[in-house]
C-alpha cells in the first residue's frame, strides 16, 4: 500500500492575505504621517521661495570675491591714511620747511665760508675775536661753578648779549647778509666748537686758541644740528659733511661758490633729511617749491591770491608739488597687489625675505635658495602679501616678469588717481576752513626749527567719509539696487545700512592697528617705504584675525552656498523630513511583529499553512510599500511646491533648485528610511516583547538622527561663524550621513556611492530579520 | 497498513529543554487516526510545549516528532494543512468584530465556502458581531473554535480548551469534540481537569515534570459490559475475607482505607448487590470515572 502524503505544494513567498492585514491595521498612522511630512515640506519650500536668499549670496560674492571690498578696507584704508596724513604734514611742515630751509641754507653757507676765509687771512681780526668773543666766555667758564656742561652753558649765556653781538657783527661784516636769530645760532655752535677744542687741547687756551678751525667747527655743527632736527641719521649727517667739506675746498680754490653748487648742496641737505628711499621723492617737491617759488616771488611770499584761483599762490604750489610727491610714492608700492598671486612655502621676516636659521641667528637669503630656506607647515601656506611679492624671486626662483608688472602697474595707476584726486579735495578744504578761521586741527606746529604733530584721529573722519563713498557704491553695486535702503534683512537676509557700518568699522580698526604698527616696526634696515608696507601687512593681517570667527571667509563661504539647496536637501529631506517617516517605522515595524507575537495574535497567522519567511515576507513588503508610497507623495508634494515656488521666486529659484536635484534628496530621503525601517523590522523579529522592540530599534534609529543634527553643526552646511569643527565626529556616528545632500546638490557620482551603503544596510536588515525570525522558539 | 501509517500523530523520544527542569524529557506518545487522545498535567507539565512543537511554534531539541509520516519541522507546511490549532492563550488580532477574524483567517487558508463555519456558529450561538478583544473567555473560545472547525482537516490539536468556562460551557464543547470525533477527526486535546475528557477520550496520557508518567487507555467494551463499585469494610478481616471470595472480580485493594475496587459484569449485578447488605459492609458506591479511579490507584501506587 502506497502512503497518501499530501501533494507539495509550492508555497509562494508573498501571501496577499498578510499584506492586506498589514495594510488595515496600519493605515491611519500612514496617512497622518504621510500626509504630515508632505504638508511640512510643501510648506518649507513655499516659504523659500519667497526669501531671496539666494541673492544675497550672490551680491556678498560679488562683494567679497572680487576682493575690491577687501581691497577697500585693507589697503584702501592704509593708503588714506598714508596719504592725507603726509599730505599734511607736507603741507604744513616739510613745505615751508623746505622753502624756508633753503633761503636760510643758501645764505648761511656762503656767509660761513666767507667769514672763515676772512678770520683766515686777517691774524687781527682772530685776535680781535678771541679778545672780544672767546677770552670772556673763557673767564666766564673757568669762573663758573658746577659740571662742565653746567659750567659751558653758564659761560655760553653771558657771551651772547646784545652788546657782544653787535660787536662781532661790525668785527665780521659778512655776518650782517644773516638774520640775527641765524647769526646768535651760529655764534652759539662756534662756542661750542671753541668748548669742544678747550677741552681737547686745554694748555692752548686761551692764547693760542685756533679761530678759523673752531669757525669750521662751528659751521660744522650748526650744520649738525640743523640736520639732526630734522631728523636725519648719523649716517646721513656725516655723508652731507662730506659733501660740504667738498664745497668748502671748492669755494677755497675757486674763490666763490657757485649758486649751482650751492643748490646741490642744499639738495644734499634735503635728500639728509628725506625718511630712507625718499630721497629722490623729496628732492624732487623741494625743487617744484622753489621753482614755484622763484617764477613769482612776490606771489609765494604772500600767498597771493591770482585771479581766478580760489587758493593763494604758494598753496597751488604745495597742493601740485605734494600731490606729485604722494603719487611717486604710493607708486612704489600701489601695483605690487595687483601681481599675479603666489603661495608661500617658507618663512619669511617682516619685510618679506626669506630666512635661515645658522648657528642660532637668523640670516636673511638674498637668493632662491631652498636648502636653506625654513619650509612653512604644511597647511599654513599663505598667498603672498605686497613685500613677499616683491622678493619673489628669492622665494620662488622666478621673478615676474616685465609684462606682469607693467599690466600690474597700469592697473594700479586708476586707484592712484582716485587717492590723488581725493587728496587733493581734502587738502583745499582744510585750507579753506584754516581760511575761514575755522583750524580742523590737524597739525600742531613745534617750536621754530622742528618738525610739529600730525593728529591723526582727526584724519580718521575724514578717511571714513571718503571710503565711506566707495564702499556704498561698491555695496550698491553688487546687489543691484540704488539706495541702501532696497537692501534689508526680510529681503535679502542683512540690511544695508548695518553692512555698510560693518565695512566702516573694519576701516577704522585698519587704520588704526596700521598706526600701531608704524609706531612699533622697530625693522632695521628698512626704508620708510618698507616700513611702511611692513605695518600695512602686519595691520591687514590683524583686521583678518580680529574679524569675528573670519566674517570674510565667511561671507565668501555663504556666497558660495546654495542656501534653497541646504535648506531643503539638508534640513529638510536629511533631517526634519526623516521624523515623521521614522515615527511610522518605529511603530508599524514593532506592531507587524514584536507585538503580534507578544500578544499572541501571531498564533493564528502562522497556524494557517504559512512558512514563517512568506509571514516575514509579506509583512516586510507591506513596510516597504508604505515607505515607497511615503516618497512618493513627498516627491509630488514637492514638484507641485516648486511649481508654485517657481511663480512666486522667479528663475533664481528655478535655478537654485532643479528638478534633478530634488529627485535626489528624495531618493536620499527614501533610501535613509529603507535602511531605517530595515534596522526597526530587525529588532522587531529579533525581540518577542514590544518593549524592547521598540526600545532598540526606536533607540537606535533616535540615536541616528540625534548624531545627524548634532553633525550638522560640524560640516560643510554650517558657515564658518557657527561652524564647531570638532562637531563633525557626530557624523561618523549615524547612517544618515550616507545620504550626501551637498554631493546631490553638486550632482557628484559620490552621492550615489554613498547611497548604496544605504540600500546594503537596509537588504541586510531585512534579510537577517528573515533569518532570525525562521530560528526563533515563539511562545504562542 | 502498517502500524505507523495508521498513525495521525507519532511523537517519540521527543527533548525540549528549557532549563531549571523545565521543558519535554524523552517523551513518547502515538495518536492513531481516528483516536481521541487526552493529555493532563499539572500547570507547567509540558502540556503547551508538546502542541508547540507540533505546530513548528517551538523547535525541539531531539526526537521524532510526525503528524501523518509529515516531520514537524521539515514538513511544518504540510503539517499545517493537516492540523488546526487552537492555543491556549486565545488573543485576537485588532480586528472590529469576529466576522472580520474569521473572514481574515479564510482568505489566509484560501478558503471560500462559509458553509461549515456558518453552521458552527448557529451551533454555538456566537455572536460575531461583537469585538474580539472584548470578548468573554467563553465567546473566544467559541471563536477560536469555529476557527479551527470551520477550515474542515483532519486533525485538531487543543490547548486547554475548556479552562475557565463554565460547566454548561463545558459540557457543550465536550458534545461538539465528541461529535467531530465520532465523525473522523482525530482529536489531541491537554487538559488540567478529568471531566473535560472522562467519558471521550479513548486514551489519556499523565505527563509531569516533561514525563509521560501513565497511560490510561478507555475500553468501551468493558463500560458496555461491567460496572464497577468501590466497597468499604470495617475491618481487614472482612476484607480479607470479601476479597478471597470474589478474587477473580477485585481490580485493585487498598488495605490502609479498607476499600477495594470491585469489576461486576452486569450480569451478576443483582447478585453483586445482595451481597453488599452484609453488616462487615461499611459502605459502596459505584465508580462512574474509570479513569479517575485509575490515576488515583497509580497515585496511590506511587
Amino acid at each position: 500500500m502506497t502512503t497518501k502524503k499530501t501533494k507539495n505544494k509550492k508555497s509562494p513567498l508573498l501571501s496577499l492575505a498578510i499584506v492586506r492585514e498589514s495594510v488595515r491595521s496600519n493605515w491611519i498612522s500612514f496617512l497622518v504621517t504621510a500626509i504630515g511630512n508632505v504638508l511640512i515640506a510643501i510648506v518649507v519650500i513655499l516659504i523659500l521661495s519667497t526669501l531671496g536668499l539666494n541673492t544675497l549670496q550672490d551680491s556678498l560674492s560679488q562683494l567679497f570675491s572680487n576682493a575690491d571690498m577687501l581691497s577697500l578696507v585693507g589697503q584702501g584704508s592704509f593708503s588714506y591714511y598714508l596719504a592725507y596724513s603726509n599730505a599734511v604734514e607736507l603741507d604744513k611742515g616739510s613745505g615751508p620747511f623746505v622753502t624756508d630751509f633753503k633761503d636760510e641754507f643758501t645764505t648761511l653757507v656762503p656767509v660761513g665760508f666767507q667769514t672763515q676765509e676772512t678770520l683766515e687771512e686777517s691774524p687781527l681780526l682772530q685776535g680781535l675775536v678771541k679778545t672780544m668773543f672767546f677770552n670772556p666766555y673763557y673767564e666766564n667758564y673757568q669762573n663758573a661753578e658746577g659740571t662742565d656742561e653746567e659750567k659751558h652753558q653758564e659761560a655760553k649765556s653771558l657771551a651772547m648779549n646784545e652788546d657782544l653781538l653787535n660787536t662781532i657783527k661790525s668785527l665780521i661784516p659778512d655776518l650782517a647778509f644773516l638774520s640775527n636769530e641765524s647769526i646768535e645760532a651760529f655764534l652759539s655752535c662756534v662756542l661750542d666748537s671753541y668748548h669742544e677744542e678747550m677741552l681737547q687741547n686745554p694748555e692752548s687756551f686761551p692764547d693760542d686758541a685756533d679761530v678759523p678751525s673752531i669757525i669750521e667747527g662751528g659751521m660744522n655743527l650748526s650744520i649738525r644740528s640743523i640736520l639732526s632736527r630734522f631728523g636725519a641719521s648719523e649716517e646721513k649727517i656725516s655723508a652731507f659733511l662730506v659733501e660740504f667739506e667738498k664745497a668748502r675746498t671748492i669755494d677755497k680754490e675757486s674763490g666763490t661758490i657757485t649758486d649751482e653748487q650751492l643748490l646741490n648742496l642744499y639738495y644734499q641737505g634735503i635728500s639728509s633729511i628725506a625718511p630712507k628711499g625718499m630721497e629722490k621723492e623729496l628732492v624732487d617737491f623741494a625743487k617744484a617749491l622753489i621753482a614755484s617759488k622763484e617764477s613769482n616771488p612776490d606771489a609765494y611770499e604772500n600767498n597771493t591770491v591770482l585771479e581766478g584761483q580760489e587758493f593763494g599762490y604758494r598753496d597751488e604750489a604745495l597742493f601740485a608739488a605734494i600731490e606729485d610727491l604722494l603719487s611717486s610714492m604710493m607708486g612704489q608700492f600701489a601695483y605690487l597687489s595687483k601681481l599675479p598671486d603666489f603661495t608661500v612655502y617658507y618663512l619669511t621676516d617682516d619685510l618679506g625675505r626669506p630666512i635661515a636659521r645658522e648657528e642660532g641667528k637668523e640670516v636673511v637669503l638674498t637668493s632662491y635658495d631652498p636648502e636653506r630656506m625654513i619650509p612653512v607647515a604644511d597647511g599654513m601656506y599663505v598667498s603672498a602679501n605686497i613685500l613677499q611679492k616683491q622678493h619673489k624671486y628669492e622665494l620662488t626662483g622666478t621673478d615676474y616678469t616685465e609684462e606682469e608688472i607693467q599690466t600690474a602697474k597700469e592697473e594700479s595707476q586708476e586707484e592712484i588717481r582716485q587717492l590723488i584726486g581725493d587728496v587733493d579735495s581734502f587738502l583745499r578744504d582744510m585750507v579753506r576752513q584754516e581760511n575761514a578761521g575755522k583750524d580742523p586741527g590737524y597739525y600742531t606746529p613745534a617750536e621754530s626749527g622742528a618738525m610739529g604733530e600730525v593728529h591723526g584721529e582727526k584724519l580718521v573722519p575724514v578717511i571714513l567719509d571718503v571710503l565711506k563713498r566707495q564702499a556704498q557704491e561698491q555695496i550698491l553695486e553688487a546687489f543691484d539696487v540704488s539706495s541702501l535702503d532696497e537692501i534689508g534683512k526680510d529681503k535679502q537676509g542683512v540690511s544695508g545700512t548695518q553692512l555698510l557700518e560693518f565695512v566702516q568699522n573694519q576701516c577704522v580698526g585698519a587704520i588704526y592697528s596700521y598706526e600701531t604698527y608704524l609706531g612699533d616696526n622697530t625693522t632695521v634696515g628698512a626704508s620708510a617705504i618698507e616700513a611702511m608696507m611692513s605695518s600695512m601687512v602686519k595691520a591687514s593681517q590683524s583686521i583678518l584675525d580680529n574679524l569675528p570667527a573670519s566674517v570674510e571667509k565667511s561671507f565668501l563661504e555663504l556666497s558660495e552656498m546654495n542656501m534653497y539647496g541646504i535648506f531643503i536637501g539638508i534640513m529638510f529631506f536629511g533631517l526634519a523630513g526623516l521624523l515623521l517617516p521614522m515615527v511610522f517605522t518605529i511603530l508599524t515595524a514593532n506592531e507587524l511583529v514584536a507585538q503580534k507575537v507578544e500578544n499572541g495574535s501571531m498564533a493564528f497567522t502562522l497556524s494557517a499553512p504559512v512558512r514563517r519567511r512568506t509571514v516575514l515576507f509579506s509583512k516586510a513588503f507591506s513596510l516597504l510599500l508604505a515607505m515607497v508610497l511615503m516618497s512618493l507623495l513627498l516627491l509630488c508634494g514637492s514638484l507641485v511646491a516648486r511649481t508654485i515656488g517657481i511663480a512666486v521666486g522667479g528663475e533664481d529659484f528655478q535655478s537654485a533648485l532643479p528638478i534633478g536635484m530634488l529627485l535626489r534628496f528624495v531618493l536620499g530621503n527614501f533610501l535613509c528610511m529603507f535602511s531605517i525601517s530595515g534596522i526597526c523590522f530587525l529588532s522587531s523579529s529579533c525581540f518577542s516583547k514590544t518593549k524592547y522592540a521598540l526600545g532598540i530599534g526606536g533607540g537606535i534609529t533616535i540615536f541616528f538622527l540625534v548624531c545627524a543634527i548634532l553633525g550638522l553643526f560640524g560640516g560643510p552646511a554650517m558657515p564658518s561663524t557657527i561652524r564647531i569643527e570638532a562637531m563633525d565626529f557626530f557624523n561618523y556616528l549615524t547612517i544618515l550621513s550616507f545620504y550626501d545632500a551637498s554631493s546631490a546638490m553638486a550632482n557628484s557620482p559620490v552621492f550615489y556611492y554613498k547611497l548604496i551603503a544605504l540600500l546594503g544596510i537596509g537588504i541586510l536588515t531585512y534579510l537577517s530579520s528573515f533569518l532570525v525570525f525562521e530560528k526563533k522558539d515563539l511562545p504562542l | 497498513m502498517t502500524e505507523k501509517e495508521n498513525l495521525a500523530i507519532h511523537i517519540q523520544d521527543l527533548v525540549k529543554d528549557f532549563g531549571n527542569n523545565r521543558g519535554l524529557f524523552g517523551v513518547c506518545l502515538d495518536v492513531k487516526k481516528g483516536q481521541f487522545v487526552g493529555i493532563m498535567g499539572e500547570n507547567g507539565a509540558g502540556k503547551s510545549t508538546l502542541l508547540r512543537i507540533l505546530m513548528d511554534f517551538v523547535r525541539k531539541d531531539s526526537g521524532t516528532t510526525e503528524v501523518l509520516s509529515h516531520d514537524c519541522r521539515k514538513a511544518s507546511l504540510q503539517v499545517k494543512e493537516l492540523v488546526a490549532y487552537v492555543p491556549g492563550e486565545i488573543n485576537f488580532p485588532d480586528l472590529p468584530s469576529g466576522k472580520d477574524f474569521l473572514r481574515e483567517q479564510m482568505l489566509l487558508y484560501g478558503l471560500k465556502d462559509t458553509e461549515k463555519a456558518d453552521r458552527l456558529i448557529e451551533e454555538l450561538q456566537l455572536d460575531i458581531r461583537a469585538l474580539p478583544k472584548r470578548m468573554s473567555k467563553g465567546m473566544k473560545q467559541k471563536l477560536a473554535l469555529v476557527n479551527a472547525l470551520m477550515i474542515d482537516v483532519p486533525i485538531l490539536l487543543l490547548d486547554e480548551p475548556t479552562t475557565g468556562l463554565d460547566p454548561l460551557m463545558r459540557e457543550r464543547f465536550r458534545q461538539l469534540l465528541s461529535k467531530e470525533n465520532k465523525e473522523g477527526k482525530t482529536i489531541l486535546m491537554t487538559s488540567n481537569t478529568f471531566e473535560d475528557l472522562d467519558g471521550i477520550a479513548d486514551s489519556v496520557y499523565l505527563l509531569s515534570q516533561g514525563r509521560i508518567l501513565d497511560c490510561y487507555h478507555s475500553d468501551s467494551q468493558i463500560l458496555k459490559n461491567y460496572r464497577f463499585y468501590c466497597v468499604g469494610f470495617d475491618d481487614k478481616e472482612s476484607q480479607k475475607r470479601y476479597v478471597d471470595i470474589h478474587k477473580e472480580n477485585i481490580r485493585s485493594l487498598d488495605e490502609n482505607r479498607r476499600e477495594c475496587l470491585v469489576q461486576v459484569p452486569k450480569a451478576e449485578l443483582f447478585s453483586f448487590l445482595s451481597e453488599l447488605e452484609s453488616p462487615t459492609i461499611h459502605y459502596y458506591y459505584e465508580e462512574e470515572s474509570l479513569m479517575e479511579v485509575y490515576f488515583r490507584n497509580r497515585r496511590n501506587r506511587g
